[in-house]
């Protein structure tokens, strides 16, 4: 017997399900992931051939100014994957927090109070975010990833919310009427059906976050926003490309992969 | 059984149950019935404290249920409600077995006990790992009441369990309850707008309007004389022919009836059989355009069955 919490999966009957999926997996699967596959390629040969495709294209390319990179572009991946993966997941684990708060306590008041509070972290610019937090946590990565931190809290703790509220009346009242306490239905009813809306949330917050960290590179923070911002300074659109592309492959993976993810919950 | 005293609910300034007093003997199966806002409802939830209670007692089996915690005593009831409420991320099999699994039987308990209900009320094996989307709204209701009658509860609430499905597979599943009722003899209460399905369903029918009960008894007693108007209009003048159908043939005490010796009406049905109802008898006396049929009899006797016969069974059932 399969365990997995406080519900089980049924035995022999599961066996055969989990058998045939697999087989599933194996077809359809692979096909499935072929597109994330293709972006994360793509992303490898960028950061590690770009020099190598730059001095193989260099006669047809125009002169360029003899400013170079001095940081090899698989540390600034690491930098710009570190950065957003560390503002993300704060952001995420705050606003699952602040979201199941307002759906455990049914408070109308704090509800608006929280949506109404992560919405100023998202309008307000995230430059002039930076650029205020300089002052207070100095130059560098922190700055930039507050910035980041704040502007992913809106869109997950909008869909944890919503997500939680979308689930329908009668599966409550049956939860209720079953005997769960309220801690058993947000466990095994509230998140497990809001997941698929929160990742929504998720993937939003991470799209924006992998193409907002660029401006990071203006305070001192690492990732492909120092390429980007050196080469507009030097007017050297070679250099900008060199940070943007790498930086619209990590997005478009991150989407793409977390779409399936989303639609897989769906489907099985 | 299900003992409420004075119970008074209010939301606001409206009151939905004003002194209601209702006995629901073990093993038997009250139907509550009334127009929409009667407060029919809100007194199925009292029981399971789904809704709170402003003043009065409810008592299950003997014990006052404000002693119990809410959680704990609605883990002894079933419930079942109209919108089924599956849950959409489980399986058939996990579904059902969610209240064992709150009461933490172990696994192999459940399984029999799943696989037992889905026997009885006909839900073939291949669905245990189902998911809800997969099936029919009449095979989710089957689930549901599975669901509820899954850790084997003394008491059973059913808030129009029947209500969101098509005509025939409304039948289908009233006779499947029936079938289950025959054989668990649960004490159930049962809401419903549906007259029909009260005559059916009921041991006793319980009509209620404005957070009263107006009147109480078996569904027979409605066919005689009724003297309050609401209640007359409400169940229609058509009740007694309605309520041939909740009985048989075979209850007329067919042996006691002269023997059919003429020849057969022609027909394009099947000879009438003990089983059939007292509506399909009156029907087919119509279609026939006599007063008598024949009827065979449990002992492969053709018995005649007069249309005095029915009507002398309905007021005898009435008083």
């Amino acid at each position: 017997m399969k365990t997995s919490g406080f519900f089980k999966v049924s035995n022999t009957d599961s066996s055969h399900s989990v058998f045939l999926r697999d087989k599933g997996v194996s077809t359809k699967g692979i096909r499935k992931w072929l597109v994330p596959g293709l972006y994360a390629f793509g992303f490898l040969i960028w950061i590690f051939f770009f020099d190598e495709g730059l001095s193989v294209l260099s006669p047809w390319l125009p002169k360029r100014a003899a400013l170079q990179m001095r940081t090899p572009l698989h540390m600034l991946a690491w930098h710009h994957f570190f950065i957003v993966a560390v503002s993300t997941s704060l952001a995420v684990v705050t606003s699952l927090f602040l979201g199941s708060l307002v759906h455990l306590t049914q408070n109308s008041e704090l509800k608006s109070l929280v949506l109404s509070v992560s919405a100023i972290g998202e309008t307000v610019p995230s430059a002039a975010v930076i650029a205020l937090s300089v002052p207070l946590l100095g130059y560098g990565n922190l700055t930039c990833m507050l910035a980041l931190y704040l502007y992913a809290i809106l869109p997950v703790v909008r869909n944890t919310i919503v997500g939680m509220e979308t689930i329908s009346q009668s599966v409550r009242e049956a939860g209720t009427g079953m005997g769960m306490t309220r801690f058993q239905q947000f466990l095994h009813i509230d998140i497990p059906l809001a997941a698929p809306i929160i990742l929504t949330g998720i993937r939003t917050a991470l799209v924006i976050n992998i193409s907002a960290a660029t401006i990071g590179a203006t305070v001192g923070a690492g990732g492909f926003g120092v390429p980007i911002i050196s080469g507009i300074r030097v007017y050297d659109p070679l250099m900008v490309v060199q940070g943007s592309v790498p930086v619209l492959f990590m997005a478009m993976f991150a989407d793409k992969s977390l779409r399936l993810l989303t639609s897989e919950e769906e489907i099985l | 059984m299900i003992r409420l005293t004075q119970v008074y609910k209010a939301y606001g300034a409206q009151e939905a149950l004003r002194g209601v007093d209702l006995e629901v003997p073990e093993g038997q199966c009250a139907v509550l019935i009334g127009p929409s806002g009667c407060g029919k409802s809100t007194l199925l939830k009292t029981i399971n404290r789904m809704v709170g209670i402003d003043a009065g007692r409810i008592e299950v089996n003997g014990k006052n249920i404000a002693d119990y915690a809410p959680e704990l005593l609605r883990r002894q009831i079933g419930y079942c409600i109209q919108g089924v409420g599956l849950f959409p991320h489980f399986t058939v099999h996990d579904n059902i077995a969610v209240v064992p699994r709150l009461l933490k039987w172990p696994e192999s308990r459940i399984e029999e006990r799943v696989k037992a209900l889905m026997e009885m009320s006909g839900l073939p094996e291949a669905y245990r790992l189902k998911k809800p989307r997969e099936l029919s709204g009449g095979e989710a209701q089957r689930v549901g009441v599975c669901r509820a009658l899954a850790a084997d509860p003394p008491v059973l609430l059913m808030d129009e369990p029947f209500g969101a499905v098509d005509p025939l597979t409304r039948e289908r599943l009233q006779l499947a309850f029936m079938e289950i009722q025959r054989a668990l003899r649960k004490t159930v209460v049962f809401v419903t707008h549906d007259v029909e399905e009260a005559i059916l369903l009921a041991d006793r029918i319980v009509l209620m309007n404005q957070g009263l009960i107006l009147d109480a008894g078996t569904p027979g007693k409605f066919a005689g004389k009724i003297e309050d108007p609401f209640v007359k209009s409400f169940l229609g003048s058509e009740y007694p022919l309605k309520l041939l159908k909740r009985y048989f043939a075979r209850d007329l005490s067919l042996e006691n009836l002269p023997s059919w010796y003429e020849a057969m009406p022609e027909s394009d049905r099947n000879l009438l059989q003990p089983d059939v109802s007292l509506k399909e008898v009156l029907s087919e006396m119509m279609r026939l355009g006599l007063r008598s049929v024949p009827i065979e009899s449990e002992s492969g006797r053709f018995v005649r069955v007069e249309y005095d016969n029915l009507a002398d069974y309905l007021s005898e059932v009435s008083k």
